[in-house]
């Protein structure tokens, strides 16, 4: 049947723009920032994981292994150079900073890379299978797969861990973690390190399956925001729930309306969330 | 009467020494063209008064009344967009179609404002963006108005039609409505409807426990300001003499008009300007002289440009001087 | 009738009452004092009467209107000012410009509002005050300039620019030295004798509550559990095991 298909897709892709999501909200739950450059990660991921394929031949699943630590790096870097400068700025400075990242990210990589699209061939993870009547591409199936690792690992990470648990006491109170000796500054590199991370994790899957580009940020974050904020800023939980609805709503509306609507749709639900509930669904 | 005339005339500037950098600016600009044939320099103090209209603009809202705005440029579109249609469809002239292109920004405003001004800081600005991308791709859409194909100005050059072939009339012109946009932000700065806006940037619970009505000034305040900057879309769209959805509505019009304002220093009445002097020379040229190989180094020039300021001096250059 | 008149006033928070079925009345140009221990609901007692949370049950009163969960800007514009503990001056405002804001808003015309800086005589007013806090010779000054006792001076400037009838003051003294204690107590009471203003104040040091009010409410989790002269309420057996008790 049809719709079950559309429902499918929609359920898969919503998968991955919830660990967007989750990355995004990870930040904002320990520090209070919005990372407008969120997306430009994501994209800078995937060409790292192209020119692994393509001078190397690393398919991307064995690149992982090079692009998450290298990511976590750049992450934990960012916060280092740039963030703990504007911790304790303005909101405004905050994303005017962000959101220079952003352009500044984006543009060194339309320079060196040129505006050209790029795509992995022949992936290891590439091809359909059937279950049932409906089709699965696998490698946005293994995608949405490894994004709900990356759910499950995390929620273990910040539960179960000690460095877990003292990054959920620094989201709650900087004062009261701090009295308890942990280490804010170290905490919130951290927190950014595991954000670019994750991102860096869907980002080597993605260019699996999808075309490499300067400006590809932009698409992606629009859809993590309004999955943060659907399901509620600073919710683990809620950025999964959120992610799976907007990605429910995208391919919906693209297949029984159309696909230009797709993103307004989007939009108008993120604008809605905004003015009627912008604490999202699921408070932390 | 005699206090109202005093209080007219408390308004007129204590120390006009402090005018003197502008009225240099002023006299320059006056003089340029008769020094300077070339049409690239001549485009280039062109967009520094557009930039100028746009950031003054966008100051009264952001800068004074504190409220963030990141999609400004969906006014600049429908500015532009009124006054084209209406003098390719109904032959309006544009001296009058920029003003009714202001109007029906500002009236949008309203009716975006009514809802959104609840919203504090990052979700305001975030509304912002996304209204901004549904009207872009909307228009993308509209085929009435020309979809992706846009419209095309009639290449009749009068005075009637706003159109010139040279560059030189649009040039004082555009300083003048630039002239114009930075003395309604003083007449702002200086009255009390400046003050109150200041109050509710800097503490907009305390100034509401004052009984300043916030809606109100800031539903005024955003008017204004859309006002302009839908001057600004029509004024670029009779430059141009062609509009389609991507060139007018541009996202990063948006971002850099908030730069200008910044650079120069927000909440303040030279800040844009200042900032448009600094910022159009710094992204025009480089773009220009590297050619075709510097792809997006003038943007790279921009992002590194925002990033410096926000951690050094988010006050601006300007700061909180105040003029 | 009395100036200021709550009525069974309720305000919960996801069940929990804050404010517990309060009966208050405030007579014109008396001092009325509010004590009880933190968390008693005092400032939330307050925020009701200004409008910045509508009560879940009861009203408010001014003057025989009611004004129960009007919008806070309309509830000063009848005449309820209030001056908060921390002092929230407008930082980037010159002293002056602080206390302009206080100038009448309800009936400006936009003209008014673009093309002047000030009403007739208000600048003239705004003058006055800032003599009356002695705070004159400053009136240039961005506000975040001053010291902390002199943004208080301050705060107060600027409320009584509103001309108002009813004054809620959240705690005037607290965390301030002895000398400025006086110097605060003593303008409150010129103001009191010169300009006719009812004060409705929340303060926890007895001393100076002995010294300006006539009455004292005592809540205590959301309730009133005392009601008298700052005398009886010493007395009152209560009132000492709340305070001290614990």
């Amino acid at each position: 049947m049809v719709e079950f298909q559309v429902i499918v897709n929609g359920i898969i892709e919503g998968c991955i723009f919830a660990i967007i999501a989750l990355s995004l909200t990870l930040i904002w739950g320990i520090m209070k920032i919005v990372n407008f450059a969120q997306g430009e990660y994501l994209m800078l991921s995937m060409y790292l994981a192209y020119f692994l394929w393509n001078f190397f031949g690393f398919d991307p699943l064995f690149s992982l292994l090079v692009t998450i630590p290298v990511f976590f790096g750049f992450g934990y870097l960012t916060y280092k150079v740039l963030i703990r400068r504007i911790i304790t700025a303005s909101p405004f400075s905050q994303i005017l900073t962000t959101f220079g990242l952003m352009i500044l990210l984006r543009y060194i990589a339309f320079s060196v890379f040129g505006p050209n699209f790029r795509r992995i061939l022949n992936p290891i993870v590439e091809g359909r299978i059937s279950v049932s009547g409906i089709y699965l591409d696998t490698a946005k199936l293994c995608t949405a797969i490894a994004c709900i690792i990356g759910f499950v690992a995390l929620t273990w990470f910040m539960t179960k861990t000690k460095t877990g648990k003292a990054l959920q006491t620094t989201a709650q109170d900087r004062e009261v973690a701090l009295s308890f000796g942990i280490d804010v500054e170290k905490m919130y590199a951290l927190a950014w390190g595991v954000s670019i991370a994750l991102i860096a994790m869907a980002g080597t899957f993605i260019s699996t399956f999808r075309y490499i580009d300067p400006c590809l940020g932009d698409a992606f974050l629009l859809l993590a925001f309004a999955s943060v904020i659907l399901g509620g800023l600073g919710s683990v939980a809620g950025a999964l729930l959120g992610g799976i609805i907007i990605g429910l709503v995208a391919n919906m509306f693209g297949f029984f309306v159309s696909p230009a609507f797709k993103i307004v749709m989007v939009y108008i639900i993120f604008i809605l969330t905004l003015l009627l509930k912008p604490e999202g669904l699921i408070r932390e | 009467m005699f206090h109202k005339i005093q209080s007219y005339l408390d308004f007129l500037p204590k120390n006009w020494i402090k005018y003197l950098p502008f009225g240099c600016f002023l006299i320059f600009s006056l003089i340029f063209p008769l020094f300077v044939k070339s049409s690239f320099h001549r485009n280039v103090m062109i967009f520094i008064f557009f930039y100028t209209i746009m950031a003054e603009g966008w100051n009264i809202l952001g800068g004074y009344a504190g409220q963030f705005s990141v999609g400004h440029v969906v006014f600049f579109g429908i500015g532009g967009y009124t006054s084209s249609l209406l003098l390719v469809n109904w032959g309006v002239t544009p001296w009058v179609g920029i003003f009714l292109g202001g109007t029906v920004a500002a009236g949008v405003s309203a009716l975006i404002g009514l809802p959104c001004f609840r919203l504090r800081e990052y979700f305001f600005a975030l509304a912002t963006i996304g209204l901004a991308e549904i009207t872009r791709i909307s228009f993308n859409h509209w085929k009435a108005i020309g979809g992706t194909r846009g419209i095309t100005l009639p290449m009749k050059f009068s005075f009637y039609n706003f159109l010139w072939q040279g560059r030189l009339p649009y040039y004082y012109i555009f300083l003048a409505f630039a002239l114009a946009s930075v003395i309604v932000v003083f007449i702002i700065d200086r009255s009390k409807m400046g003050l109150y806006l200041k109050a509710i940037d800097q503490d907009q619970d305390a100034a509401e426990s004052f009984g300043i009505n916030i809606f109100k000034y800031k539903m005024i305040a955003f008017a204004i300001s859309t006002f302009i900057t839908g001057i600004a879309g029509s004024l670029y769209a009779q430059y141009i003499q062609y509009i389609d959805p991507p060139s007018m509505f541009p996202f990063m019009i948006s971002i850099e008009i908030i730069i200008v304002t910044l650079i120069g220093g927000k909440g303040t009445v030279f800040g844009p300007l200042l900032g448009a002097i600094i910022f159009i020379p710094l992204s025009e040229y480089p773009r220009t002289y590297f050619g075709g190989l510097a792809k997006g180094y003038d943007y790279i020039i921009t992002g590194l440009l925002v990033v410096l300021l926000a951690i050094k001096r988010p006050e601006g250059l300007v700061g909180f001087r105040r003029g | 009738m009395s100036l200021l008149s709550i009525n069974r006033l309720y305000k919960f928070f996801d069940g929990l009452a804050a404010v517990n079925g309060v009966d208050i009345e405030v007579e014109r140009n008396e001092l009325v004092g509010l004590m009880g221990p933190n968390g008693s609901g005092k400032t939330t007692l307050f925020n009701c009467v200004t409008g910045s949370y509508a009560p879940s049950k009861g009203q408010v009163f001014l003057d025989g209107e009611d004004i129960t969960a009007l919008a806070p800007h309309v509830v000063t514009n009848k005449g309820i000012s209030r001056i908060f503990q921390i002092a929230r001056v407008f930082p980037e405002l010159t002293v002056v410009e602080n206390v302009l804001i206080g100038q009448r808003h309800s009936d400006e015309k936009l003209t008014q509002v673009l093309f002047t800086k000030s009403s007739a005589g208000v600048y003239e007013r705004a003058l006055q005050l800032l003599e009356l806090v002695e705070l004159t010779k400053l009136k240039d000054e961005l506000a975040r300039e001053l010291s902390h006792g002199q943004q208080r001076l301050l705060t107060l400037a600027r409320v009584l620019m509103q001309n108002p009838k009813l004054v809620l003051l959240d705690e005037p003294t607290a965390g301030v030295n002895p000398t400025l204690c006086r110097s605060i107590v003593s303008k409150i009471l010129e103001v009191i004798r010169k300009h006719n203003v009812t004060f409705f104040i929340i303060e926890h040091n007895m001393n100076v509550m002995m010294e300006l009010a006539q009455r004292i409410y005592v809540l205590f989790n959301g309730g009133v559990i005392a009601e008298g002269t700052p005398e009886e309420i010493q007395r009152n057996e209560e009132v000492l095991e709340v305070y001290y008790g614990e």
